[in-house]
């Protein structure tokens, strides 16, 4: 490296690399992607599945889990694949912080407003309906934090909020109500709540467009490091 | 002995040797770097590139912060404006003097 003579167009290019591989610490993920569109799927099948066919609490418990375990392995892989070579802090542009915050502020938004149905057309009462109610609250008010914090791309913000709305209706639905078909409202749920989760349903259904687009743009960024990995190793040995 | 253009004379030293110009190039792009990236990066021994480094942080390129992370010691650098510009203008010299 000493002495070595480092060429302008080899300067850009270390910067661009720099550049790229730093991308992995915040927007680029990569596997992660591959697996949340994964993931979300799967919640999705399990949700309808269960939804027909009742549900148990082995499959909420995975649907509940689900987001956990997507953000410890996106985590996980950020940490000990995409950074392994050490860690490179994305820059924020004034683009990015524009984008978290109306992230932040659409998804408080929503947030409280589920949170606020949850308990405004909440039909059954009991101990058991409150305390999932409570439950479900939470994972919903969790929700602007969750994702704002770990989720920071487009897709995976929505898919990640999208995991988490479900993991909340699995909790407050689980042996409330029994749905005779897909589209038919339970006898113990109130219209409104009925509305409201054809509306969150809806939503989520976006959801699955944005987890194959997740999944199509994580494999992407996947090949991208592969590359930008070996070309930073190949100007190390040419230094 | 002729002496050499102006435009190489200018050339700041600090920012012209080829592992300081790699560490600041690749400082420009991010935000912060760990120290063991730039030993990847550069190929130097830690000792050599401390040596770098600190010659970087004494101008006031550089800063460097030293934290820990599961008991292990974390070196962090972040680029400074005052390294900006340095490298922006030994680049911009350097177009000149190559033209």
């Amino acid at each position: 490296m000493e002495e070595g003579h480092v060429r302008s167009r080899q300067l850009d290019e270390i910067g661009e690399l720099t550049r790229e591989y730093a991308s992995y610490s915040r927007d680029a993920v990569g596997l992660g992607g591959v697996l949340g569109g994964l993931l979300y799927l799967l919640t999705r099948s399990l949700w309808y599945s269960g939804r027909r066919d009742g549900l148990d609490w082995v499959t909420v418990a995975l649907i509940v889990a689900t987001p956990l375990i997507w953000i410890a392995a996106q985590e996980w892989l950020r940490r000990w694949h995409y950074q392994s070579e050490g860690l490179v802090q994305q820059r924020e542009t004034l683009v990015d912080r524009i984008a978290f915050w109306s992230f932040a502020v659409v998804g408080t938004a929503v947030s409280i407003a589920v949170a606020f149905s949850i308990w405004a057309f909440n039909g059954p009462s009991g101990f058991g309906a409150i305390l999932r109610a409570t439950v479900a609250t939470l994972i919903v008010l969790a929700l602007p934090v969750v994702t704002g914090w770990f989720l920071r791309g487009r897709y995976e913000y929505f898919v990640g909020a999208c995991m988490m709305l479900h993991a909340a209706r699995a909790i407050y639905s689980w042996g409330l109500f029994h749905y005779a078909s897909l589209a038919s409202k339970p006898d113990s749920m109130p219209p409104a709540g009925f509305y409201l989760q054809g509306l969150i349903g809806t939503v989520e259904t976006g959801g699955l467009l944005c987890a194959v687009l997740l999944i199509v743009e994580g494999w992407k960024q996947h090949q991208k490091f592969r590359q930008v990995r070996d070309r930073l190793t190949a100007l190390r040995v040419q230094a | 002995m002729n002496s050499l253009p102006e435009s190489v004379m200018g050339l700041d030293r600090l920012v012209h040797e080829p592992a300081r110009l790699v560490i600041l190039s690749a400082l420009s792009t991010a935000e912060n770097a760990e120290f063991r990236f730039l030993e990847f990066l550069t190929g130097l021994t830690a000792g050599n590139l401390s040596s770098h480094i600190g010659k970087l942080e004494a101008a006031g390129y550089v800063t460097i912060e030293k934290t820990f992370r599961n008991k292990r010691p974390l070196t962090t650098l972040k680029i400074t404006d005052a390294g900006r510009e340095a490298l922006k203008n030994y680049r911009a010299q350097m177009k000149k003097a190559l033209a």
